[in-house]
C-alpha cells in the first residue's frame, strides 16, 4: 500500500497584489486527523484554505490533496476530488437564487442518481442534521440568520458525505449550543465516517474539544505546527500574548452548556489551556 | 503519484443487500413468518452509489417485513456507510415497521452505532413543496403580481415625496448638497457618458440625414432633407436616444451601487452615524443627471447635425458653409428648445427609478440583478411616455 496523505502541501509562495502573501508553506495532513487553522488576522490562513481548494495559485510550490494536484490539468481527476472533499465557507455562500433545501440538493442532483423525493428527504435529514427544522427548507437564503445560513452551508457541505471538510470560522457567529452541537457533530461525522477536518477558527472551544494538531499562521509563514497542548509552548511572540489572553480567564473550560457532551467535558481540566468564552 | 492512490484507496465495491435467515444462511425465497432474520448490506453504502440499490433496499424491506416479525440490519459487512445512506436505511425501517415488523440495527463499530442513532428520525418530516396545481399556481401569480404593483406604487409615492421634499430643502439651504458626491456623480453620469452619447447620436443624424437625401431625391428637393435632420432630430431624436443611453448607463449603476450597499448593510451603517442616506446617495444622483441631461442632449444635438453633414457631404456633396447657411435657414428654435427642456424631466424619472429600485433590493445577489432590470425597464418606459406626453402638450399650444 502506498502511503499517501490527504493534503500534502510544499514550499508555496503567493504573491497577490505585489505583497507577499504565503512563504515558506509546507506541511502535510493524513487521514482522520482535524487539524486547526489559527493565527492573527491578515496573516494569509484564508489564502492558504483558497490556495489548498485550487481558488488562488500560487506562485510557486505544490499543492495535492488525495493524491491529485489541484492545480493540474487532469479536469476528471478533479471533479473526482470535488466529490470528496466539502467546504463551508465563512458566511455560508448559499446561492442566494435557490432557497435552502435546493441548496442542499445541488451536489445530491449533480453528483448522484437518486430519484428527486429521495433527494429531497436525505436534504431534509441533513437540514436537521445540522440543526435546522425542516420548515426551514423552503426559506431563501436571505431570511435566515448568520447563525442559520452558516448551518445551512454545512448542511450543502455535508450533503456528499465528503473524505475531507474544509470549515471557515464554523461556529463564529452561533450561539454557544449550536456551537457545542457543531463540536459534537463533527467529531461523530470524523469518527464514523473517517472523516479529516481542516478547521480555520478563533474558537478556542472548537480547538480543544475537537482539534488534535493545530497550524499557526503568523506573518505569512508557519509559527507552529504542533498538537493543540503544547501550542501556548511555542516561542513566536503572537503565540505568548495568546497564551497571556487565554490564561487571564482562568481555570474553565469548554461550553458549560447542555448541548457540549460529557466525554468532552471530562479530560478538559487536565488541559492548559483555558478560557471562558460564550457563556 | 495517481499510481500510488489507486493503491492506497483500492474502488470500493457497490452497494449489495441480501437477506438472510439466522440460523440456516442466505434464503432468497420460501421465506416463512419466523423471528430472526437478517438484512446484511456489504460494500460502499454512499449517498454517491445509493441510487443502485435504493429500489432493492425497499422492496427487500416490504418483503421481509411480510414474512418476518423480527429483523436485524446487520451493517458489519459494509465498508463504507455514511448519514445519506443510513437515512435510506431508517426509511427502509419505516416501511418494515408499518408491516408491523421490530427492526433493530447491528453494528460492532461503536462509532458508526452512534451516527446511525443520530440519524434517526431525522429527515421524517418531509420540506412541503412548493409546487401547486396550474389553476392555483396561475391565480397565486396574478395576485402575488397585483399585490407587489400596489406596493411598488406605494413605495414610489413615499420615495417622491421624500425626493421633492429633499430637493426642495436642498435649494432652499444649498449647503445640504454634498457638493464632493453631486461632482463626481456628474463626472460619471455626464461626462463620462459623453463619448457613447455622441457617438450615437453623430450616427442616428448621419442616417437620417442620408435616408432623407435618397427619399427626397426623387421629389427633386434633397437639400430639404436638412429641414427633417433639423426637425426630427433636435426635437425628439437626440433628447430621446440621449434618455435612453443615460437610462441603460447610469439608471442601472444607481440601483446596482444603492442595492449592493443594502445588501452590505452600509445603508443601515450610514443610518446609525447619522448620515442620511437620501441625502449622501439619492440627492447627489438626481441632481447631477439634473444638471447634466440638459447639457448632454445639447451636445447630442451638435453631434447629430455634425453626423448630418457628413451624411448631405457624401451623398450631395454639400460643403460645410453651404450646410450650416441652410440649416441657419430652416433651423426653429423651439425645436431646439422642445428638445432642451424635456432633458430634466426624463433625468428626474431615469434617477428617480434608479434609486428607488436600488432601495428595494434584499440581501441577495439576484436581487441585485432582478432591481436592474426593473429599473432599466421602468425608466425607459417613463422616459417614452413623458416624450409623448410633452409631443401632446407641444402640439396642443402649437410650438
Amino acid at each position: 500500500m502506498g502511503h499517501s496523505p490527504v493534503i500534502e502541501i510544499k514550499d508555496i509562495l503567493t504573491h497577490l497584489g505585489g505583497r507577499v502573501i504565503l512563504e515558506n508553506v509546507s506541511f502535510s495532513i493524513e487521514k482522520n486527523e482535524t487539524v486547526a487553522f489559527i493565527g492573527p488576522s491578515g496573516a494569509g490562513k484564508s489564502v492558504l484554505l483558497q490556495t489548498i481548494l485550487g481558488l488562488i495559485p500560487p506562485d510557486s510550490g505544490s499543492v495535492n490533496v488525495f493524491g491529485t494536484n489541484v492545480y493540474g490539468r487532469n479536469n476528471a481527476e478533479l471533479m473526482a476530488l470535488r466529490k470528496r472533499w466539502g467546504v463551508l465557507f465563512q458566511s455560508g455562500a448559499l446561492f442566494s437564487s435557490l432557497t435552502v433545501l435546493e441548496n442542499v440538493m445541488v451536489p445530491l442532483r449533480e453528483y448522484t442518481g437518486l430519484p428527486t423525493a429521495l433527494m429531497r428527504d436525505i436534504a431534509a435529514m441533513k437540514l436537521e442534521l445540522v440543526g435546522l427544522t425542516s420548515a426551514d427548507g423552503n426559506k431563501y437564503p436571505s431570511e435566515l440568520s448568520g447563525g442559520m445560513r452558516k448551518r445551512a452551508g454545512l448542511a450543502r457541505a455535508l450533503a456528499m458525505d465528503p473524505e475531507l471538510l474544509f470549515l471557515d470560522e464554523p461556529t463564529a457567529g452561533l450561539d454557544p449550543i449550536s456551537a457545542g452541537y457543531f463540536d459534537k457533530l463533527m467529531k461523530q461525522l470524523r469518527e464514523t465516517l473517517g472523516l479529516t477536518l481542516c478547521i480555520v477558527t478563533h474558537d478556542y472551544d472548537t480547538l480543544h474539544d475537537i482539534c488534535r494538531r493545530v497550524i499557526a499562521i503568523v506573518d505569512h509563514t508557519i509559527a507552529a505546527d504542533v498538537p493543540v497542548e503544547k501550542l501556548l509552548g511555542v516561542d513566536n511572540p503572537w503565540i505568548r500574548t495568546l497564551a497571556q489572553e487565554t490564561r487571564c480567564y482562568g481555570p474553565l473550560a469548554g461550553r458549560k452548556s447542555g448541548a457540549s457532551s460529557s466525554k468532552t467535558q471530562q479530560k478538559e481540566s487536565t488541559e492548559p489551556f483555558h478560557t471562558t468564552r460564550r457563556e | 503519484m495517481s499510481i500510488s492512490t489507486t493503491k492506497q484507496k483500492p474502488p470500493l465495491s457497490m452497494p449489495q443487500i441480501f437477506l438472510e435467515r439466522k440460523d440456516r444462511g442466505i434464503a432468497p425465497g420460501a421465506l416463512q413468518k419466523d423471528n430472526g432474520a437478517v438484512l446484511r448490506i456489504s460494500g460502499d453504502w454512499s449517498v454517491a452509489t445509493l441510487h443502485s440499490v435504493e429500489r432493492e433496499l425497499l422492496s427487500l424491506a416490504r418483503k421481509a417485513a411480510a414474512t418476518n416479525a423480527i429483523l436485524t440490519i446487520d451493517t458489519d459487512n459494509a465498508e463504507r456507510l455514511d448519514t445519506g445512506a443510513i437515512f435510506a436505511l431508517w426509511q427502509a425501517v419505516g416501511i418494515m415497521e408499518k408491516h408491523g415488523a421490530h427492526v433493530s440495527f447491528h453494528a460492532a463499530d461503536p462509532a458508526r452505532r452512534a451516527l446511525i442513532e443520530e440519524i434517526r428520525g431525522k429527515g421524517m418530516t418531509p420540506v412541503p413543496s412548493l409546487s401547486y396545481g396550474p389553476i392555483l399556481y396561475t391565480l397565486n401569480t396574478i395576485g402575488f403580481r397585483i399585490f407587489e404593483h400596489v406596493k411598488i406604487m406605494l413605495q414610489a409615492l413615499n420615495f417622491s415625496g421624500q425626493v421633492f421634499l429633499l430637493l426642495g430643502k436642498s435649494i432652499l439651504n444649498p449647503t445640504r448638497i454634498r457638493f464632493t458626491a453631486l461632482a463626481s456623480q456628474m463626472q460619471s453620469t455626464g461626462i463620462l457618458a459623453l463619448p457613447i452619447v455622441m457617438l450615437l447620436t453623430f450616427l442616428i443624424g448621419l442616417v437620417t440625414m442620408y435616408m432623407g437625401t435618397q427619399q427626397l431625391a426623387r421629389l427633386g428637393g434633397q437639400e430639404f432633407a436638412i429641414n427633417l435632420l433639423e426637425v426630427s432630430v433636435m426635437r425628439e431624436m437626440a433628447p430621446l436616444l440621449t434618455a435612453i443611453v443615460i437610462a441603460g448607463r447610469s439608471g442601472s449603476s444607481f440601483t446596482a451601487q444603492i442595492g449592493s450597499m443594502i445588501a452590505n448593510e452600509e445603508l443601515a451603517a450610514m443610518r446609525t452615524m447619522g448620515l442620511p442616506p437620501m441625502e449622501f446617495l439619492v440627492l447627489p444622483r438626481v441632481l447631477a443627471l439634473i444638471l447634466m441631461m440638459p447639457l448632454l442632449t445639447v451636445l447630442s444635438d451638435f453631434a447629430a447635425m455634425f453626423g448630418g453633414w457628413v451624411a448631405a457631404k457624401m451623398v450631395i456633396d454639400m460643403d460645410f458653409r453651404a450646410f450650416m447657411t441652410r440649416f441657419h435657414d430652416v433651423a426653429n428654435f423651439n425645436n431646439f428648445i422642445v428638445g432642451v427642456i424635456k432633458a430634466p424631466f426624463f433625468a428626474l424619472a431615469i434617477s428617480f427609478i434608479g434609486c428607488l429600485q436600488g432601495y428595494r433590493v434584499k440581501k441577495s445577489a439576484e436581487s441585485v440583478g432582478k432591481c436592474t432590470t426593473e429599473a432599466v425597464v421602468e425608466s425607459l418606459f417613463l422616459v417614452i411616455l413623458i416624450d409623448a406626453l410633452f409631443a401632446l402638450f407641444f402640439a396642443k399650444i402649437n410650438i
